[in-house]
């Protein structure tokens, strides 16, 4: 299987151009050859035929002076060779003619030569024998048959030139064909060259008009489009495959690229939702917390009955449910809201105030709050649960009671605020829980508003963004200290209030 | 359904592909044949036998057409004869003809027996060269110092023609002739034989004589000027008998010149052009012919009988002769 690559078809191009005008030539430089071969072969025909007339001519003169000529010896011995000469040259006589004619005239010639030889053989012998009487007659027979040689010859030299000017129009003929033959080869040769050439150089520039075409395409940002067909040579196919891989493999590099964005981004929305979610979850249960009061309902009964007690003239109960009231208000309105520090610290002191009066005489509450500290805003209900597990679980549990003290001071960058207890304390086992900050909630939950440490403390993170440091010491039976280091700059803190909202 | 470019290109490049093989084909193919038309092998000793006809007068008509029956015969046997004569009478030139024929080695020479002593010896110098030689029309002449060489002669017996026609002639005549004879000196021995034979016809007829006997060359107008003569001198002649073609035209011309008291009757010898019409016309009436194809026919068989089977001919081989009369009589 010949292999269709552009070497392949220059070369058999090439080839068959060449092989063609060297044929040609080749056959052209044969007849030549051939030509001048026959002329030749003739010439040497007739130059032969003239040679041996002369050889007989010569040979009958040297017959003649046998008799008269000084040296009968040295005559004979020339006598001998012009016959020998004779014998050769009839041998070397051409064996074929240009015409019937001819043949039969060098077939004479041939015989007259003979003729001649056994005359002049005769003649010889007769004057070796001294028979001068034959010699004579012999001799003259021999130079009779030299003059017969001289006429065939010379009917032989006007037939043949007769015979060449019969065929002299033949071979003329001849040549005349052979140059329009070659012409021809040549034109044909040519001409199927040129449009060989045309033919390649067509089938080499289409497809790479194509391949530019589409390079241009690509080049451009057109990745899509249909891939190239070409219907060429090996080379330019192979060629053609190649773009076709590469336009395939960018438009896949170009594909990937993309699903990998997509996916980046939906990444993205997964976590934002997650996001959204908990802050929902948050929100979900800083309400339930806050349903967990049944708020307007005891404010508003609250209220009336503190009206009714001090309609009835009991200062001190009208007092103390006005307390109830505000604390209950307290927590009920700014709930959602970033509050001061000294709201508060207000707040907590009229918690004190009611837990006072309920359980006389046991609990005592202390204060020792620096004042330059209660600008600072926090989330509400920040301080009331610290104080509130203060009181049940540290205070509450002893028979004798206790104090709780509460200190606000101003650390410069911070503000420290520590809620401690005499009370009963906290085993290890649960102070390690408890520091550790996830889990607790549940466990500490308790009376009132029932908002536990960890509640606080994820409630501080949320406010401030950050990790905000909740510690708890304590020691059995010694009393409990609850310590929190709140952020003196405020930053960060909006978000919660707009999630509250 | 209109066709590609690239089907026309490829059509146009087979068929100049084609093209091109074929020119160089059609090279090849005169370069195979000789420049020359077939050159012709020159014969060669141990060919086919070669005979010569060696003719008294190349444009003699009897002698060509010895040469075409002797064509006929060589053909059918596989031999070969050329004819050559010259070009005018000439005794030397027919003598160098056979001696050339002699010194190219030929297989064997036919030619006209005559009384010359050059011609006699150069049949013997063939003779002697082992070339065989048959005489043909007329034979060689018998003499004790010249013995003939010829292998054999082929031809009319002259003396029994030349009876036939005197007795033919006295018979249309009844008896009655008065005879002028025209001959001509080329073969005397042929010549006399047919004048001798007619001779002792007409002198042993009562009724009949012979007036005038006149020799003339051998040719047409000198015999029809001595035929003139010889009626001038013997207004009593009622008969010319011509002994050979060309005395016979010469004949035929000046009998019909002249003027005389009584038709002349003429008797020829091989009228060859067209001896029906000239019968016809009246102007001959009475006309030996020979068989000249038949000479050539049997000059060569015998000489192809003799080289190949060794057959040797009887000495004399006579051919038919014809003796034709014709027109009305002149009396």
């Amino acid at each position: 299987m010949v292999r269709n690559t552009l070497q392949a078809r220059l070369m058999a191009t090439f080839l068959l151009v060449v092989t063609s005008l060297f044929v040609a030539g080749l056959l052209a430089l044969a007849h030549a050859r051939a030509t001048a071969r026959t002329y030749q072969d003739r010439l040497t025909d007739l130059v032969k035929v003239t040679e041996l007339t002369q050889a007989v001519s010569e040979a009958a003169d040297v017959l003649g002076r046998l008799a008269t000529g000084p040296s009968p010896d040295r005559t004979l011995n020339e006598l001998n060779q012009i016959r020998d000469r004779i014998y050769r040259l009839r041998q070397e006589l051409p064996t074929a003619t240009a015409s019937p004619a001819s043949a039969r005239l060098l077939a004479d010639l041939d015989a007259v030569a003979d003729s001649f030889l056994i005359e002049s053989g005769a003649a010889a012998y007769a004057f070796l024998g001294n028979d001068l009487e034959r010699y004579f007659q012999h001799d003259r027979e021999a130079s009779l048959t030299a003059g017969y040689l001289r006429d065939v010859a010379d009917r032989l030299l006007a037939s043949e030139v007769e015979a060449y000017r019969e065929v002299y129009p033949q071979v003329m003929r001849r040549e005349w064909t052979l140059q329009n033959l070659n012409f021809l080869v040549l034109l044909s040769v040519t001409a199927l060259a040129l449009i060989l050439s045309w033919w390649f150089a067509r089938d080499v520039a289409e497809p790479l008009r194509v391949l530019a075409a589409a390079a241009g395409r690509i080049s451009a940002g057109d990745l899509d489009g249909p891939p190239v067909q070409i219907q060429s040579t090996e080379e330019l196919q192979v060629l053609g495959q190649a773009f076709n891989q590469m336009q395939d493999s960018l438009r896949r590099r170009m594909a990937e690229l993309n699903e990998k964005v997509l996916l980046e981004r939906r990444l993205q929305v997964q976590e934002m939702e997650r996001l959204r979610m908990e802050t929902l979850l948050r929100e979900a249960e800083l309400r339930a917390l806050q349903s967990q009061v049944n708020p307007h309902f005891l404010f508003n009964t609250l209220n009336m009955v503190a009206k009714m007690a001090m309609l009835e003239g009991a200062d001190r109960t009208c007092s103390l449910l006005e307390t109830v009231s505000d604390l209950m208000r307290y927590s009920l309105g700014k709930l959602d809201q970033p509050v001061t520090l000294a709201e508060e610290v207000e707040q907590v002191r009229r918690y004190a105030t009611i837990q006072s009066e309920r359980f006389r005489g046991r609990f005592a509450f202390r204060f020792e709050v620096d004042h330059s500290a209660l600008g600072l805003h926090v989330p509400c209900m920040t301080l009331q649960p610290l104080v509130e597990n203060a009181v049940i679980h540290g205070i509450g549990n002893r028979e004798e009671g206790g104090t709780v003290t509460i200190r606000v001071r101003s650390l410069g960058d911070t503000v420290r605020v520590e809620v401690e207890d005499d009370g009963v304390g906290i085993p290890p086992d649960k102070l390690a829980v408890l520091n550790a900050g996830a889990g607790a909630s549940g466990v500490i939950r308790g009376h009132t508003t029932g908002l536990g440490l960890q509640n606080v403390r994820e409630r501080l993170q949320m406010f401030w963004s950050r990790p905000v440091s909740l510690v708890v010491e304590s020691q059995v039976g010694r009393g409990t200290r609850v310590t929190l280091d709140l952020p003196a700059n405020r930053e960060g803190g909006e978000p919660v209030a707009d999630l509250g909202g | 359904m209109r066709p590609s470019p690239q089907r026309i290109v490829r059509v146009i490049s087979v068929l100049l592909l084609l093209l091109v093989v074929g020119a160089v084909g059609g090279n090849l193919a005169l370069l195979r044949q000789p420049i020359l038309a077939t050159p012709y092998p020159v014969a060669r000793e141990g060919d086919t036998l070669r005979f010569v006809i060696v003719a008294p007068l190349y444009d003699h008509p009897v002698w060509q057409r010895v040469a075409a029956g002797a064509r006929e015969a060589a053909s059918e046997l596989g031999v070969s004869v050329e004819y050559m004569g010259p070009r005018r009478a000439s005794l030397e030139e027919l003598v160098t003809l056979l001696d050339m024929a002699a010194a190219s080695q030929v297989d064997g020479i036919i030619t006209q027996g005559l009384a010359d002593t050059r011609v006699n010896q150069a049949i013997a110098r063939a003779t002697d060269r082992g070339i065989p030689v048959i005489t043909v029309d007329t034979d060689q002449p018998e003499s004790a110092e010249q013995p003939r060489r010829r292998l054999a002669f082929v031809g009319t017996d002259n003396r029994t023609a030349g009876r036939f026609v005197a007795e033919d002639l006295l018979m249309r005549t009844r008896g009655q002739a008065v005879v002028g004879i025209v001959r001509d000196n080329l073969v005397p021995l042929e010549q006399d034989q047919r004048v001798q034979a007619f001779r002792e016809v007409v002198e042993s007829t009562p009724g009949a004589r012979i007036a005038a006997v006149v020799t003339t060359e051998l040719n047409r107008t000198l015999a029809g000027t001595s035929a003139l003569q010889m009626l001038r001198e013997h207004p009593e002649i009622t008969v010319v008998y011509a002994t050979s073609a060309v005395a016979t035209l010469g004949v035929v011309q000046s009998v019909a010149r002249v003027e005389g008291d009584h038709p002349v009757f003429v008797v020829g010898w091989d009228y060859l052009v067209e001896p029906d019409d000239y019968l016809a016309r009246g102007t001959v009436h009475v006309m030996v012919q020979q068989a000249p194809d038949l000479m050539g026919r049997y000059a060569v068989e015998a000489l192809e009988a003799y080289l190949r089977r060794d057959i040797r001919p009887a000495s004399v081989i006579e051919t038919p002769i014809t003796v034709r009369s014709g027109g009305d009589l002149p009396w």
